[in-house]
C-alpha cells in the first residue's frame, strides 16, 4: 500500500520494462500476446509475465474479452485525459 | 475485432462495481472462515485430539489452504466473475466439472449459511446461561435465530459497501476478544515450554487427522472471488485477500493452539469455560460467549452474500429462473436472490426445532459433509489451473506444481475425513458426494440436449467494458506521443 504502484526507487529498470512492455502494445494493437511480448521485447518470459501480471493488477492493461491478449487499460486512458483536458498544465 | 467482443455494461450490471476496498474485501473471508469463533472452540480441545505435535496439524491444514488459495489466485488474477469457483472451474476444465462445482458451493454456502445462524443463537442461549447461572427458556435460541436472520437481512439489504464493512468491524471486535482470552489465559496458566510443543511420542496418523480437520474450519476463505465484480482493482485484490485471509486466520489459530497446548490445556481450560473451568455460572465466560455471537452472524451473513452472487451469477447465465439475477437499482444488492436464499437457510433449523433437537443439531450435522463437498470443490478447482493456463498460452512450471500441490493436499485430507466418517459406520459423506457428482452430469446432460445455448455461456466471466480501454486510434495516436 506504501508503494501503490510496487515500484520501488531504487529499481529503475523495472519501470523501464513497464514502459516497453506498454509502448509495445500500443505499437502492436489490442490483442497483443504474452508470447507476441516475449517475442518482440528483450526480456525473459517471466519478467514479461510479472510486468503484464502487475499491470493488469493496476489496470493500465486490460484482458481482451477472450483472456490471451492485452489492451491499453483506462489509467492509460486517465492519463491521456488529463493532458488533453488541461493542455496548460503541460506547457513549460 | 476486440473492439466488437467489448460491452458497453457489465454482464453482471446491476450490481455496486469496484466497490469493495481490499480491506473489506479481506474482512469478508475471514468473516466466513470465522477464526474467533473456531479459535475459541476447536483450538482449546485440538491438543487433548491430536496429542503433541497439534501446532503442526494446523501448520499442515493452513499450509494446504495457502496452496489453494495460490492456485486461486492464478484464476483471480484474470478473471472478474461473481460466480467464484464455479466460474474458475469452468474456464479450465469445462462446464460438466463446474456444475459440480457449483452444486458444492451452493450447498457448502447454503449449509454455512444456517450453521452461522444456529451457532449464533446457541451462543446467546450458552452466553445467558453462564453469565446468569439460570437455565434460559427453550424458545430463546430459536428466537435469538429469527432475530438474527433480520438482522442479516438488513445489513445485506444496505448494500455491498455496508455488510463488507459490517463483516470488518465485527471481526476486529471478535479477534480483540479472542485476543483477551488468550491473553489472558497465558498470564493466569503460563505458556507452553519446549516439552510442551514437543514433536515426542506424536502419532503422524493423528497429526494428520488433525490437519483434516483444520482443514474443514478454512472452508469459505475463497468467498471473497465471489465478490470480484463489487472488488475496488479485483485482479489485485481478489488474489491478495485469499492469500492474506489464510495467512491471518491460521496465525490466529496457530498462536491459539500454541498457548492451549501448554499448561492452560493440562488444566482443563475448554471451549465456554476458558476463566473457571468446570463451572456453570461465570459472568465472564458469558460475556465472551456472547460477544461470539457477532462473528457467527456475521458468518452467516457474509456466507449469504457469497451465495447470492452466484445465485446471481447463475440466473444472469440462464441457468436459474432471470428473476433471480435481477438487482435493487437503489442498494445495488441481488435482493430477489437474497429472499430466496435466506428462507432456504432456515430449513434446518425448521426441521430441527419441529423434531425437538437443539437448534443446531442438523445444521452441525450438515456441516461435516458440505465442508467436505467443498473441499473436492476445491481439488476440481486447483486441478483447472493447468489446463487454464494451458489455453491462454500463460503456463508456468511454479503454477503448476502450486496447483498440483494443493489438490494433492486438499484430496488427501478430504480422504482421511471420508476414511473417518465410513470406519464409523456412517456413509452421509460419501453419499453425498456421489450425489452432487451424479447431479451435476444430469444437469450437464440436460443442458447438453435441451439447451446448448445455456451450456455454451456457462463460466461466463466480465469482459472489459468500452469505457475501460483504449480503442479509439485517434487517442491511441496520442498515447503514442
Amino acid at each position: 500500500m506504501g508503494e501503490p504502484d510496487g515500484f520501488l526507487a531504487r529499481q529503475p529498470a523495472a519501470v523501464d520494462s513497464a514502459f516497453a512492455v506498454l509502448e509495445k502494445i500500443a505499437q502492436l494493437g489490442p490483442g497483443t500476446s504474452a508470447r507476441q511480448l516475449v517475442e518482440e521485447l528483450p526480456m525473459s518470459k517471466a519478467t514479461v509475465y510479472r510486468i503484464v501480471k502487475h499491470l493488469v493488477e493496476q489496470e493500465y492493461l486490460v484482458r481482451t474479452p477472450d483472456l490471451t491478449g492485452f489492451m491499453l487499460g483506462r489509467r492509460v486512458l486517465a492519463l491521456a485525459g488529463a493532458v488533453t483536458d488541461e493542455p496548460e498544465s503541460v506547457t513549460p | 475485432m476486440v473492439g466488437q467482443r467489448l460491452r458497453r455494461t457489465s454482464e453482471f450490471d446491476g450490481l455496486d462495481r469496484r466497490a469493495v476496498t481490499g480491506a473489506d474485501l479481506v474482512a469478508h473471508s475471514v468473516a466466513v472462515v470465522c477464526p474467533a469463533g473456531s479459535a475459541l472452540g476447536l483450538a482449546f480441545v485440538l491438543p487433548t485430539i491430536v496429542g503433541p505435535g497439534a501446532w503442526l496439524s494446523v501448520l499442515i491444514g493452513f499450509g494446504v489452504a495457502y496452496l489453494l488459495a495460490s492456485a486461486f489466485g492464478q484464476f483471480g488474477s484474470r478473471v472478474t466473475a461473481a460466480g467464484s469457483l464455479y466460474t474458475y472451474a469452468a474456464k479450465g476444465v469445462g462446464a460438466c466439472a463446474a456444475l459440480m462445482v457449483c452444486l458444492s458451493l451452493l450447498l457448502g454456502y447454503l449449509v454455512l449459511v444456517s450453521f452461522g445462524l444456529a451457532a449464533a443463537g446457541r451462543r446467546v442461549d450458552v452466553g445467558m446461561t453462564t453469565l446468569t447461572g439460570q437455565t434460559m427458556p427453550g424458545w430463546l435460541d430459536v428466537a435469538a435465530v429469527g432475530v438474527l436472520a433480520l438482522l442479516c437481512l438488513w445489513v445485506i439489504g444496505r448494500g455491498i459497501r455496508w455488510s463488507t464493512r459490517f463483516a470488518f468491524i465485527a471481526e476486529a471486535l471478535a479477534l480483540a476478544c479472542l485476543g483477551m482470552v488468550l491473553v489472558a489465559t497465558a498470564v493466569v496458566h503460563g505458556l507452553p515450554t519446549a516439552a510442551h510443543l514437543s514433536l515426542a511420542g506424536a502419532e503422524p496418523g493423528r497429526i494428520l487427522a488433525g490437519a483434516a480437520l483444520i482443514m474443514t474450519i478454512t472452508v469459505g476463505f475463497e468467498s471473497a472471488a465471489a465478490l470480484g465484480v463489487e472488488a475496488a482493482r479485483p485482479f489485485r485484490t481478489v488474489p491478495g485477500s485469499l492469500r492474506a485471509t489464510v495467512l491471518l486466520t491460521g496465525a490466529v489459530f496457530l498462536l491459539s493452539v500454541v498457548i492451549n497446548s501448554g499448561p492452560a490445556g493440562a488444566r482443563g481450560a475448554t471451549s465456554g469455560h476458558w476463566f473457571r473451568p468446570g463451572t456453570v455460572h461465570s459472568p465472564v465466560d458469558g460475556l465472551v460467549m456472547l460477544t461470539m455471537v457477532l462473528p457467527f452472524a456475521t458468518l452467516a451473513l457474509c456466507a449469504c452474500t457469497a451465495l447470492t452472487r452466484l445465485v446471481f451469477s447463475l440466473a444472469r447465465e440462464g441457468l436459474l429462473p432471470a428473476r433471480l439475477g435481477t438487482a435493487d437499482p437503489r442498494t445495488r444488492t441481488p435482493r430477489a436472490a437474497t429472499l430466496v436464499v435466506l428462507p432456504l437457510a432456515f430449513t434446518p433449523i425448521a426441521v430441527t426445532v419441529a423434531t425437538g433437537h437443539p437448534v443446531g443439531w442438523a445444521a452441525g450435522h450438515l456441516l461435516n459433509t458440505s465442508t467436505v463437498i467443498l473441499c473436492v470443490a476445491y481439488a476440481i478447482t486447483a486441478v483447472a489451473v493447468v489446463p487454464f493456463l494451458s489455453s491462454i498460452d500463460e503456463l508456468n512450471a511454479r503454477a503448476v506444481v502450486v496447483a498440483l500441490a494443493a489438490a494433492a493436499g486438499v484430496a488427501l485430507l478430504t480422504a482421511v475425513v471420508v476414511a473417518e466418517d465410513s470406519m464409523t459406520g456412517r456413509y452421509g459423506v460419501l453419499g453425498t458426494l456421489s450425489t452432487v457428482v451424479l447431479a451435476g452430469l444430469a444437469w450437464w446432460a440436460w443442458l447438453r440436449s435441451r439447451q446448448p445455448r445455456v451450456l455454451a455461456r456457462v463460466g461466463t466471466h466480465e469482459v472489459p467494458l468500452t469505457s475501460e480501454v483504449l480503442l479509439n486510434p485517434i487517442t491511441m495516436g496520442r498515447a503514442r506521443g
